[in-house]
């Protein structure tokens, strides 16, 4: 966080120096909301990204300049600060927190004819409801997440699982997702269950799923807190199925506050620490940082490239050639599987290869080993 | 069955963390007179004591938990000294000391809110995680742990108190 403050001010001590030559980037996060576990690392890559830009010199022999803010996450205040991030000069917006937030910035990059792009949000409808061409995601979309999960749990040949999710939209959004995907297959949804914002416990609705009887449950929810009263109901009860957990499970905060429960969890992510990119970007995030970087590091990391490398492309910093250059855009980064490459092929700006995606596993604390790749 | 039995464990437990807080509260009234509005603040913060302890350094329980019982006596020792006793002494009305101990409420919900994130903190459990069952009544051991220590604090109070008022009565009787 002060690091994160160091770089704002740097950035902005910087500005009356470089205001001529400077390319503005402006990065809406979320500090404080209920975004903020993912936004803040993810924030942190964006950060270093520029850092690493500017030391090779930057782009177009300009360099990159950050114009962070702050919108919690909250719809209503986002559009007004993607209005004064163009107002202030900025020629592509990134936007980290969260998806209901990010679409409604997109009523204002689409009518200022402004590049965005949302390197980690997972709303399918991003670039489904608005027909704004200059808008993409490149984060591994809602749909993809559950296709990989249930592409592994169907090498598990289950036939009825339990479903359990919070009262949030996004998480009742995943569960009806998670729902129809697994209906679909051909497996019996046998009990559902919410935990609802605020709870104090899990039991009930963990003592109504093991009455069920359930060969596996699945994790829908994207609340932190409440995932974990799931986790620590799970145990108490002593209940043995086995938990597939939605992509939330990938955030690395579960690491320490949900230590001792995590232990054979089952995780979507689209991070292989396997991959040559994410070793390279680990050891050059240490080198710089003096920490380990998190799988949200990278998309932050990724977001920032994938703009540098637009900009590039095109040459110069006019919006329009900047979005028809994103829209050509076929680069290999730090997330996705091995050998995976964004790219939005036949007009779409979802860029996610839908076959990018891996599952895999806790052991102890710690995220670990791939178990799957892809949706087959 | 089953699941109201492991239900009336789990929300016993809950409900005596309740009730030792009430307890507490209580135990300050009942000989001053006074409501300590804190008190419900105090709990919390020896809650984040024992995040910082337990969890952070991860000291051994029982360690840690000494540490923090030491440290709210050293709390509750200052704010008696610092926002009670100077008005006592100098005959304010009962009133004032109430509302000095509810600007201690502020004050302390306001320094732990500034000092630590949003996120939820985890502390450790005393025995880990597991769970016993006796016949049909299940539970966690963190459960059974948190009843029992009440019914012991509880049990204490009790014989502090009638050792105390007996001692009243035998005095007066003199």
């Amino acid at each position: 966080m002060r690091k994160l403050l160091t770089a704002v001010a740097l950035a902005a001590l910087t500005v009356s120096a470089y205001a001529q030559q400077t390319i503005k980037i402006g990065v809406i996060t979320d500090r404080v909301g209920v975004s903020k576990p993912y936004s803040e690392p993810a924030t942190e890559g964006v950060i270093f990204g520029a850092e690493e830009i500017n030391r090779r010199g930057g782009v177009l022999g300009r360099k990159i300049e950050l114009l962070v803010e702050d919108d919690q996450s909250r719809p209503d205040i986002s559009a007004a600060l993607a209005r004064k991030l163009i107002d202030q000069g900025a020629v592509f917006i990134l936007s980290v927190s969260l998806s209901p937030a990010t679409q409604q910035q997109q009523t204002v990059t689409m009518e200022a004819k402004t590049p965005q792009m949302t390197p980690m949000n997972s709303a399918d409808y991003l670039t489904t409801q608005l027909d704004n061409p200059y808008f993409w995601q490149t984060g591994p979309l809602g749909s993809v997440q559950i296709a990989t999960l249930l592409a592994h749990a169907k090498t598990k040949n289950f036939k009825r699982v339990a479903l359990i999710t919070d009262n949030s939209d996004l998480g009742q959004a995943i569960a009806k997702a998670f729902k129809a995907t697994l209906e679909k297959g051909g497996i019996q949804v046998v009990a559902e269950e919410v935990v609802p914002r605020g709870a104090t416990t899990a039991m009930p609705q963990m003592q109504k799923l093991r009455a069920a009887n359930p060969e596996a449950m699945f994790l829908a929810g994207v609340l932190t807190a409440e995932n974990v009263l799931i986790f620590r109901a799970y145990k108490e009860l002593g209940v043995k199925f086995p938990i597939h957990s939605s992509y939330n499970l990938s955030v690395p905060i579960y690491e320490t506050v949900a230590k001792g429960l995590i232990d054979g969890i089952t995780f979507v992510d689209a991070y292989d620490p396997e991959k040559p990119e994410v070793k390279a970007f680990e050891a050059a995030y240490k080198k710089a940082t003096g920490k380990d970087p998190q799988n949200l590091h990278g998309y932050g990391y990724d977001g920032i490239m994938l703009i540098a490398d637009a900009i590039r492309r095109a040459g110069s910093t006019d919006k329009e050639k900047i979005r028809a250059a994103m829209q050509q855009t076929s680069y290999a980064g730090v997330m996705g599987a091995k050998g995976m490459k964004y790219s939005f092929p036949e007009g779409k700006r979802a860029g996610f290869d839908p076959n990018g995606m891996v599952v895999r596993v806790y052991e102890k604390d710690r995220q670990g080993r791939v178990l799957h790749v892809g949706q087959k | 069955m089953q699941d109201l039995l492991e239900l009336a464990v789990s929300a016993a437990a809950s409900g005596c963390i309740y009730g030792l807080v009430a307890l507490a509260y209580l135990l300050m009234i009942r000989p001053t007179g006074i409501i300590n509005f804190a008190v419900g603040e105090w709990a919390m913060v020896a809650s984040f004591g024992g995040f910082i302890f337990l969890t952070k350094y991860e000291w051994p329980y029982p360690l840690g938990m000494a540490v923090v019982v030491a440290f709210m006596m050293v709390v509750g020792w200052a704010t008696e000294r610092i926002a009670v006793r100077p008005l006592v002494e100098r005959g304010a009305p009962l009133l004032a000391p109430i509302l000095a101990l509810l600007g201690v409420l502020v004050v302390t919900r306001e320094i732990i809110s500034v000092s630590f994130p949003p996120d939820p903190l985890p502390v450790p459990f005393p025995f880990g995680i597991g769970r016993i069952e006796i016949g049909p009544v299940g539970g966690s051991y963190q459960s059974f742990f948190i009843i029992a220590t009440t019914i012991a604090v509880f049990a204490g109070a009790w014989f502090f108190s009638r050792r105390l008022s007996g001692e009243k009565v035998s005095r007066r009787s003199r």
